[in-house]
């Protein structure tokens, strides 16, 4: 197939991405003793964008032949001279660069590949066993095992040709205690870009079912935060998650064209000097995150970008698009989910790096807060405010942790609350791989760091 | 594209695959097969950015033998496609654990709901969906502090075909224009949270009014929120806008009401059919059959006729939702909405808006929910966004970094005021804005 799209992609006049895109998804879960779900997915097809005169065309095909994968070109053209015709700024020519001509297969693909189902499930199904064995209060445990064979080649007119095979895996928990009205859930996920054993040696899956079990019916007897602005600890997966939400989606080269709170800041002050913040498909810190990429959709080098450094803001996300128009150099940061879909700009894996101090002691030197665990969902817009929630906090006294809180949200303005960042711990995990990113399309990123103490809103409960 | 010749087309593929399951050594075997094509102009950047074109199809299947589930899909129909997702569905069955309570719909007559293709929808040229989307941003941006993020418009027309062992055969085509915007206002140093709105239409004639209508919402949303300043942090009086009404209020009902969870001991409504479970203001039902909500639907996924039904009725509870398994596991039949309505519609009131506003002092008043709502314990909490503050019914202005929380059980018992108007966002629910007491306001200010 790459020969194939190579071959056509060097005959065309005008700028021309091919992408054959193959997505295979397992999934796998298993609650209350049975099998709810057990299934697989395929898609496959070969995504084709064109840039003439300036403008888009996108559009893609099912049919692997020739003919058909040529015909979509034709789509392609025809849609981008009709939105030339509305379009008020064109797309300047790409500036000539060194693109991948490599392909990879990653750790794990053949691993997993040779792991049977009988095998998957019965991981799926022991470890709901086991999990439901830890506690009489837990009534039901949900188990879930998911994994992403991917397998894109890309060929560009202007000189890509690549491939990458990799498999992204997933594994998460959850318990369910109380009965009726008085019913708690907790949770725990992890994901790598890797095989079996890259999975389950993942900090993150370490004990995680006596963790899942433990949160849980801790959370039965769990109080509420009181409402208002607190000195908080975040743990490496929230951090992770301000990183990504707060920060990472302001500083996408595309919302910054739109306006985004970052616009017109580079070289200025956003965090506090313990603040360094990178994006990287191929970052330094080991096991197998899940935002792992060798190369972009557009056949773009991954490299490591560093977004903040010690509190200056450093530097926006880019695709090959943004980078002609604001004079910068792409990283590897555009992609697609489905050959269906057309690149855009996306994390790779986004991250805090660690500082000195031990957690012990941030929290020892710490008179009232909380010390914040578990990511939920988050949200974030232009502005930078944003919201996460997190399954459950701890009360600090006077450097003492104390009770478990629960249902905790967290909400700010991402540049003020990196400001107020005056603890930053050594310790680093990437805490954020069983998660995706919604865009218009999802995609697999993820996302970690050090524990960090700052200030923020926490939502919670007022006197009546 | 012919709906008629694609749908009998789909139909033949599908009794091809049941045959392929069956010979394959399927005991019963389900299949869903759609196809469909759409064309696109997206706007970004304030800027015109993408026109594209899709076209595929594809179809999934659900296999049982020997008691044991398991499924597979792929977007072709080649005969090898079948065969491997066929081989592939029964693998995953062959290593399942067996359930006695596994089961398909039976065969059934379904309703014939109003047509929904419009053939001139099906063929709109590109060139007519850029002047489409051209309109509709320049409504958007009549006022220049307007900046949007991202806006589309899009045809698409699809087939979409379900077929299981039992006899079960239904089908349905539609078309339909989607168009969509975000965005923030801009004026200086002050920019507003992002916020969106999209809509929907099956038919050309009135489409454009409709879209620019849309936008010159969005403008109208947006620029209110200029000069937001941090609220006050309160217990008191939230009007809730149709969204989160639907978030906050109904979703927690429904999960505790499907019975799934009711089966798996998950839900606190499981004895509760009869009962008082929210204020006497309380009425909602499932409308299936009101084509102008997206879920608009004769047939459930699994292929049970679909009906209207009261799902609570002046506050009292009056059913649960069961799937063809959940009903055979609970003895009950299925009602066709086993994974929730179709169509939510909760029952107006009394009171313009104009009038809630004036009924209890703090009130605060958004557009945007943006936060979570643990469906179990009820317990929410997320920032309120596009807020506006009311004192003694006199508007304060805009008010931004403002968290709402609390609990909808408790909620839901206390006195809700619906509006007189009700709101149909993106075709999603009909719902009325909710004057709800008790939320705990959380202000950066505090």
């Amino acid at each position: 197939m790459q020969e194939i799209l190579e071959e056509i992609a060097r005959r065309q006049p005008c700028y021309v991405e091919l992408r054959y895109h193959e997505h295979v998804t397992s999934s796998l879960m298993a609650q209350k003793g049975r099998i709810d779900q057990a299934g697989t997915s395929r898609h496959q097809g070969v995504g084709v964008r064109a840039l003439v005169n300036g403008s888009w065309g996108f559009s893609s095909t099912s049919n692997l032949e020739r003919g058909a994968i040529e015909s979509a070109i034709g789509r392609a053209v025809e849609a981008a001279r009709e939105l030339a015709r509305s379009q008020k700024k064109k797309i300047p020519e790409f500036s000539p660069m060194a693109l991948s001509r490599a392909d990879y297969e990653e750790p794990g693909y053949k691993e997993l590949r040779a792991i049977s189902i009988e095998d998957k499930i019965a991981r799926v199904v022991e470890t709901e066993q086991k999990l439901l064995k830890e506690s009489a209060l837990i009534h039901t445990a949900v188990v879930r095992y998911n994994e992403i064979f991917e397998h894109k080649a890309i060929a560009t007119s202007d000189g890509a040709a690549c491939s990458r095979r990799l498999v992204r895996p997933e594994f998460r928990t959850a318990a369910f205690t109380g009965s009726g009205s008085e019913q708690q859930v907790a949770g725990r996920g992890v994901g790598v870009t890797g095989g079996w054993q890259c999975l389950f040696h993942h900090p993150s899956a370490a004990n995680m079912v006596g963790e899942t079990a433990r949160e849980a019916v801790e959370l039965l007897k769990a109080g509420h935060p009181e409402g208002g602005v607190k000195t908080v600890i975040l743990e490496p997966a929230l951090v992770g998650l301000l990183c990504h939400e707060a920060v990472g989606h302001t500083v996408e080269a595309d919302f910054v064209q739109s306006g985004s709170v970052a616009k017109g800041r580079l070289g200025t002050r956003v965090a506090s000097d313990l603040v360094t913040l990178c994006d990287s498909g191929i970052p330094p810190y080991s096991g197998g995150p899940g935002g792992y990429l060798p190369f972009d959709d557009e056949g773009v080098p991954c490299r490591t970008t560093t977004i903040i450094e010690n509190g200056t803001l450093k530097s926006y996300l880019h695709n090959r698009e943004s980078a002609a128009i604001m004079g910068a150099e792409p990283r590897g940061n555009a992609r697609a989910w489905n050959y269906a879909d057309e690149p855009i700009i996306r994390m790779t894996n986004t991250y805090m790096l660690p500082g000195t101090m031990a957690l012990e002691d941030i929290i020892a030197s710490t008179a009232d807060g909380l010390l914040v665990t578990g990511a939920g969902g988050g949200q974030a817009d232009a502005s930078g405010e944003f919201m996460f929630s997190a399954s459950s906090a701890f009360e600090i006294k006077q450097g003492k942790l104390g009770r478990r809180l629960r249902e905790v949200t967290l909400s700010g303005v991402a540049f003020d609350v990196l400001q107020t960042v005056d603890a930053v711990s050594r310790e680093f995990r990437w805490d954020m791989g069983s998660g995706y990113c919604g865009k218009g399309q999802p995609a697999k990123v993820d996302a970690g760091g050090p524990y960090i103490r700052c200030r923020l809103m926490v939502g919670g409960r007022q006197e009546g | 594209m012919d709906p008629q010749a694609k749908t009998a087309e789909l139909e033949d593929q599908c009794r091809y695959i049941l045959k392929a399951a069956r010979a394959a050594g399927a005991d019963e075997a389900f299949v869903s097969a759609s196809y469909g094509l759409s064309a696109r102009i997206q706007y970004e950047k304030n800027d015109f950015n993408l026109a594209a074109y899709h076209e595929g199809g594809g179809f999934g299947i659900t296999v049982h033998k020997d008691q044991r589930q398991g499924a597979a899909s792929v977007n072709t129909f080649s005969k090898e496609a079948v065969d491997e997702v066929v081989r592939q569905a029964l693998a995953f069955a062959r290593f399942s654990i067996p359930d006695e309570y596994l089961g398909m719909a039976e065969k059934s007559d379904y309703i014939a709901l109003p047509e929904t293709f419009d053939p001139g929808m099906a063929e709109l040229p590109m060139g007519e969906l850029r002047r489409l989307a051209e309109a509709m941003i320049a409504a958007a941006k009549h006022d220049a502090r307007v900046s949007l993020d991202g806006a589309s418009v899009e045809r698409s027309a699809g087939v979409h075909v379900i077929a299981n062992t039992r006899g079960v055969l239904a089908s349905d085509h539609s078309t339909s224009l989607n168009w969509y915007l975000m965005g923030m206002a801009i004026e200086g140093a002050d920019v507003t949270s992002f916020d969106h709105l999209s809509d929907f239409a099956y038919f050309l004639p009135g489409v454009e009014s409709k879209v620019l209508e849309t936008a010159g919402n969005l403008a109208q949303r947006l620029l209110a929120c200029l000069g937001a300043k941090p609220a006050r942090s309160f217990k008191g009086a939230v009007l809730l806008p149709a969204c989160a009404v639907d978030e906050l209020l109904l979703d927690p009902i429904v999960y505790h009401i499907v019975g799934r969870n009711i089966m798996d001991g998950k839900s606190r409504f499981s004895n509760s059919l009869g009962e008082t479970i929210a204020s006497p203001s309380v009425t909602f039902s499932d409308d299936p059959h009101d084509i102008a909500l997206r879920g608009c639907t004769a047939w459930s996924g699994e292929g049970v006729p679909t009906r209207g039904m009261a799902l609570v009725e002046r506050g009292v509870l009056k059913t649960h939702l069961d799937s063809v398994y959940s009903a055979r596991r609970r003895g009950t039949k299925p009602t066709g909405n086993g994974g929730g309505p179709h169509g939510p519609l909760l029952a107006q009131g009394t009171r313009s808006l104009a009038e809630l506003r004036r009924a209890a002092s703090p009130l605060l008043e958004f557009t945007r929910y943006s936060g979570s709502v643990d469906p179990i314990t009820g317990d929410f909490s997320g920032l309120a966004k596009g807020g506006r503050l009311y004192v003694n019914g006199a508007d304060q202005g805009p008010v931004k970094e403002t968290m709402i929380a609390g609990n909808t059980f408790e909620l839901l018992r206390r006195d809700l005021i619906m509006s007189d108007e009700r709101f149909d966002d993106s075709g999603s629910y009909r719902l009325p804005c909710v004057l709800v007491d008790g939320v705990s306001v959380t202000s950066a200010a505090s």
